[in-house]
């Protein structure tokens, strides 16, 4: 097999903050992401329901991937598996999906080269494939925070792809 | 040809700038073109043609250019096959002809056109068939193409992508486009007007007034007008395709050398306002420099202040024509006007007209003005998926009828007087349908005449000649497709802007056809040549395709691991420094000795849970998973509906209404989708749910005779004895204070432990681990280590000892497809006449002789006789540092019959003999495995 190791650079994560003329790129640390599926998934829960543009409030929440499934964020932690009291599959992906916020004037327009997006546009689904990845995408705190959640193996990929926007659109 | 003072509304006359052509230094003014530049110092011959080297000059004003292609040079960067009416000027630029040596006026290739009787078209495929094609190929295309890519590679020439809405998108910002886009902004739409010139206005300028008004005056308040209203206006930019759900493709250039913007526009609707181009006339010579389109010459002055010749003789068909020959007479040209159908024209003169004969008079002139009626730029409209229509008073392709979100206005309509194009981009801009109103002008037809004498050139750019048109005729290239790639008529850069219609309108005459008969070849995208920078975007490099990353990446690239590729995961082949292979067998032995640690986190981990699991689980599995046991483990296989092996791996029950599938690596996306299909189909979607956590838990595997020793020393909290975790038993515990899960299954064959934790607790996992086996001098292995040890077993890898036909029975697992009697996935397609095929492929193990080097993976089984025959092939293939030679396994026709048959092996012209045995080499009674 051939030894690709200097074609792919050492992951370096986001140490610190991306910054950038109007824009910002920040991890964000969250307490707990939990997947939930089930047929009333939606209709559960006082946690406040984020769909696109939705802001979401900086207290536990619930993002909307598709009709039978959620993440909560922030949220208790619960028995994995399936509860058959609520009708719930529940399962913790803390560690498999990497949370970033994207702040500023300039990031609606580094969102908009990745993905086909408006504000005009909403949806109850927060699923987004934004430069060819998965991504669940909502605005956080603020009408210009942008929060993004990918799988932990992309992320990498996500950051490049930001980084790489901003220096375009500069 | 010269520059009037202060006259051209792009010109800003107070900015020189310098510029060489062919090495030779020239003054331009800032707005200018490179054309509208060189056509200001007297310039005509800017370039040669395609296959005769002809000299060539400027036909067109925009982007309808097909002579005048330049490599231009600016500040180190060099871009090729630039067009010189669309290139705006530059101080310092250095533009060269493209096809021309040393220069366009002075080309030594020029010569060509004087064997030009043998290069007409089907010459290359008539001439080169003989004895081999291949032999002239490279020459040939040597001397083709037009322009030279640079071997300097522009690191930053990498294009911005974005993605936009509008309520609707004006193409075009002449007349028509500017009165429809205020409009619409006017009735509050969302409305964005996007033209490709600098400046907007398209035609306008050639016009003495609109609404009672100056050009420029009118101009610029209908575009204060639609900023006012909340309207967008890109200039430089061209609507280049329309693809499905009335996405619009618009290319935005920037200055000269860096690459354009690609707008990825999703509109309501779109107004197309893209005007009309002047068709050339077709007489003798109508190539010469100095033969310019009359509507260019007329955009020229009014643009760039350029009066196109001194004395001029016009050739135009259309009472369209007489406003722009009055605009050029009253600027200074004498103009003789000469009736376009009369036979035989010819242009005279070599590197520039000097003036137009017939056969009993010469008409003198430094210009023929000439123009045989206008097509409409309909192109978008072709690529929505809109009908067109012939008008014969017009003389033109129409579009026809309505498209539901796109609406051509004003010269793209055939609405080619002012007034009316006005009056019908109004209203269309405030949603009513168009209405071509009758034109006003007549147009006599004008198109060539196959038959007379003389090289009348069809396409300027591919050099084309009617006479080709005649051939393709007579040799029953009839369709316009066949036409086309006959002759290459429309396939230059331009595709055929100027030349398609005189084309297919001398095909329809030598048909007995009409021109609506004949119809036109398909327009795609790009209108205009875009480079392919555009398309990628910033998606180059580690961002074309990236990969996935290890949370453990780090520590492997610290214990100097070779990463490689496997499955879209950048994962640790081996590790150490060196070659890899004496890397990859000592790994191989320590894990057979003592123990070898695998970073095993990309194993899929999909969870299956809910009231229905079980009976889903057993459904989608060939093995029979229904009695699987709480805590315990069973291996199986996914089927395609076909029967064909789509995945392997293994099943773990951690509840009774709770699984955990575990499959190959580079299947997870695959098996994910196939659960979620099966899920959706023929399930309650409401009592099965899938969550795929793969990335949630990270795996570190040891395998060896010394694993359980080494995870002793972890403090695990759980008893590891073999009494309590036997082989295929599942336990969790909670390590660090964090959850564990342990699994007692092994891919090696060997003792095993897989160790799951959740990802962010990984290194220190793995940090614990690798430090606990040092003693035990075992250490990290990698994938290629492991394919050895999965090999030595006879476990399979799917997808390399398995092929698009390989069922389960074929590897050895046939219990279930005679014995399970629930329905699953691929069940009916295991019992098929093919499914019960004693000849169908079979793994087997392969041994060879020892001492003797190992098989080549993919080396042929082939029948040991005079005509061999394929028996199958070699899957994978290892030297064994355990066992100390070359194992093998393969897939071998009727394979489990031929169990202890010496069969031939074919590879790179070598015959080599082997035995055939069971796939198993290593532990085949399994004690190290269940230890």
């Amino acid at each position: 097999m051939r030894n690709d190791t200097n074609r792919w650079s050492p992951p370096l994560g986001l140490p610190a903050p991306f910054e950038a003329p109007g824009l910002s790129l920040s991890p964000a640390h969250l307490t707990r992401q939990s997947l939930i599926s089930g047929p009333d998934v939606r209709r559960t829960s006082p946690a406040p329901l984020i769909g696109w543009p939705d802001i979401a409030p900086d207290a536990p929440y619930r993002i909307t991937l598709r009709r039978d499934r959620v993440v909560e964020v922030n949220g208790a932690a619960g028995q994995e598996g399936w509860n058959s009291a609520k009708g719930e599959a529940f399962s913790d992906i803390t560690d498999g999906w990497s949370v970033f916020d994207l702040t500023g004037p300039a990031a609606m327009d580094i969102l908009k080269r990745g993905t086909e997006i408006s504000l005009d546009t909403p949806s109850a689904s927060v699923v987004r494939r934004m430069w060819g990845l998965d991504v669940w995408l909502y605005r956080f705190g603020h009408e210009d925070t942008f929060r993004l959640h990918i799988a932990r193996a992309m992320d990498e990929a996500l950051i490049g792809h930001i980084r790489a926007a901003a220096a375009l659109s500069a | 040809m010269k520059r009037l003072k202060n006259t051209g509304a792009a010109l800003d006359h107070g900015t020189r700038l310098s510029f060489t052509f062919d090495g030779k230094r020239y003054w331009g003014t800032k707005g200018d073109t490179l054309a509208s530049a060189l056509l200001a110092n007297g310039v005509r011959v800017m370039g040669r043609s395609f296959k005769y080297h002809r000299p060539r000059g400027v036909w067109g004003a925009w982007v309808d250019e097909p002579n005048a292609i330049l490599s231009v040079t600016l500040n180190g960067r060099e871009l090729p096959n630039c067009l010189a009416t669309t290139t705006y000027l530059e101080h310092g630029m250095e533009a060269r002809a493209v096809n021309a040596w040393p220069s366009a006026n002075r080309d030594i290739k020029g010569v060509l056109d004087w064997g030009n009787r043998f290069l007409g078209a089907g010459f290359y495929y008539k001439t080169f068939i003989w004895p081999d094609w291949h032999l002239f190929e490279p020459s040939i295309r040597k001397m083709a193409g037009l322009g030279a890519v640079t071997l300097d590679h522009l690191d930053d020439y990498v294009s911005d992508q974005t993605h936009d809405h509008c309520d609707t998108l004006v193409v075009g910002g002449g007349p028509a486009g500017l009165a429809a886009a205020r409009t619409a902004a006017e009735s509050g739409q969302n409305v964005m007007l996007v033209d490709d010139q600098q400046l907007i206005g398209g035609s306008a300028y050639q016009l003495d007034k609109i609404d009672s008004q100056p050009p420029t005056t009118w101009v610029q308040t209908q575009k204060t007008a639609i900023l006012t209203a909340g309207g967008r206006i890109l200039t430089q930019t061209t609507a280049y395709g329309v693809y499905d759900h009335n996405l619009v493709a618009m290319v935005e250039q920037g200055p000269f050398g860096t690459a354009p913007r690609l707008w990825r526009m999703r509109t309501d609707r779109t107004i197309l306002a893209t005007g009309a181009i002047d068709r050339p006339v077709t007489f003798t010579n109508n190539d010469k420099p100095g033969v310019i389109s009359l509507f260019a010459a007329a955009e020229y002055l009014a643009r760039y202040g350029i009066l196109p010749g001194k004395t001029a003789v016009a050739l135009a068909n259309s009472t369209l024509a007489d406003p722009a020959l009055k605009t050029l007479e009253d600027h200074g040209t004498k103009i003789t006007r000469v009736d376009p159908t009369t036979p035989n024209l010819k242009s005279r003169g070599w590197k520039a007209t000097t003036g137009l004969a017939t056969n009993d008079r010469h008409y003198p002139g430094d210009t023929v003005l000439a123009s045989a009626g206008l097509t409409p730029l309909i192109h978008l409209w072709r690529h929505a998926g809109g009908k067109l229509t012939w008008d014969e008073p017009r003389q033109a392709f129409l579009p026809d009828g309505n498209l539901d979100r796109m609406q051509a206005v004003g010269a793209a309509n055939g609405t080619f007087d002012i007034d009316d194009a006005l009056t019908e981009a109004r209203a269309v801009g405030q949603g009513a349908r168009p209405e071509r109103a009758d034109t006003r002008h007549t147009v006599t037809p004008l198109w060539p005449t196959p038959g007379t004498k003389g090289r009348q050139w069809i396409d300027f750019q591919h050099d084309v000649t009617l006479k080709d048109i005649e051939v393709a005729a007579r040799e029953n290239y009839t369709s316009v497709e066949h036409l086309k790639r006959y002759t290459t008529l429309g396939m230059a850069s331009d595709q055929g802007k100027t030349s398609n219609m005189a084309g297919l309108a001398a095909m329809a005459t030598l048909k007995g056809a009409t021109i609506p008969e004949v119809g036109t070849t398909t327009f795609r995208p790009p209108f205009v040549p875009i480079p392919l920078a555009t398309y990628h975007g910033q998606a180059s490099a580690q961002l074309y395709h990236p990969i996935k990353r290890l949370k453990l990446e780090q520590q492997h690239r610290d214990a100097g691991a070779g990463l490689c590729e496997y499955g879209g995961w950048l994962r640790p082949g081996w590790y150490g420094p060196g070659p890899a292979y004496p890397n990859i067998q000592r790994e191989a032995l320590m894990a057979r000795e003592t123990a070898g640690i695998l970073d095993g986190s990309p194993l899929g981990k999909i969870e299956v849970m809910g009231p229905d699991a079980e009976a889903f689980v057993n459904f989608m599995f060939y093995n029979t998973m229904k009695t699987l046991k709480v805590g315990h483990i069973r291996y199986g296989f996914l089927l395609t509906e076909g029967g064909i092996v789509y995945d392997d791996g293994v099943v773990s029950r951690l509840a009774m209404d709770h699984f955990l599938i575990s499959c190959s690596s580079s299947h997870v996306d695959g098996v994910r989708g196939l659960l979620e299909t099966w899920r959706q189909d023929g399930n309650d979607p409401d009592r099965i749910f899938i969550h795929d956590l793969t990335l949630q838990w990270a795996t570190v595997t040891v395998t060896g005779p010394r694993a359980r020793d080494i995870l002793e020393t972890l403090d695990l909290g759980c008893d590891l004895s073999p009494e309590a975790l036997p082989f295929m038993r599942f336990t969790t515990t909670r390590w660090q204070d964090r959850p564990m899960r342990i699994a007692r299954v092994s891919f090696s064959g060997d003792l095993s432990f897989e160790m799951s934790v959740p990802t962010g607790h990984a290194p220190a996992l793995w940090d614990a681990t690798t430090a606990a086996a040092e003693p035990f001098n075992a250490a990290p292995m990698g994938i290629e280590a492991m394919s050895i040890l999965r090999a030595e077993k006879g476990y399979i890898m799917v997808g390399k000892d398995t092929d698009g036909e390989t069922m389960p029975h074929d590897l050895g697992f046939g219990a279930p497809r005679l014995k399970k009697t629930a329905a699953f996935v691929g069940d009916r397609s295991l019992h098929t006449e093919n499914g019960n095929d004693p000849s169908r492929k079979q793994l087997v193990g392969l041994a060879i002789p020892n001492g003797e080097a190992r098989l080549a993976t993919g080396a042929h089984i082939v029948t040991d006789d005079k005509t061999p025959r394929s028996l199958g092939y070699v899957t994978s293939s290892y030297t064994s540092p355990g066992l100390g030679h070359g194992i093998a396994l393969g897939l071998v026709e009727g394979g489990h019959a031929r169990m202890g048959d010496e069969v031939a092996i074919w590879h790179d012209e070598t015959l080599r003999r082997a035995t055939i045995v069971a796939p198993c080499v290593f532990d085949p009674e399994g004690e190290r495995l269940h230890a």
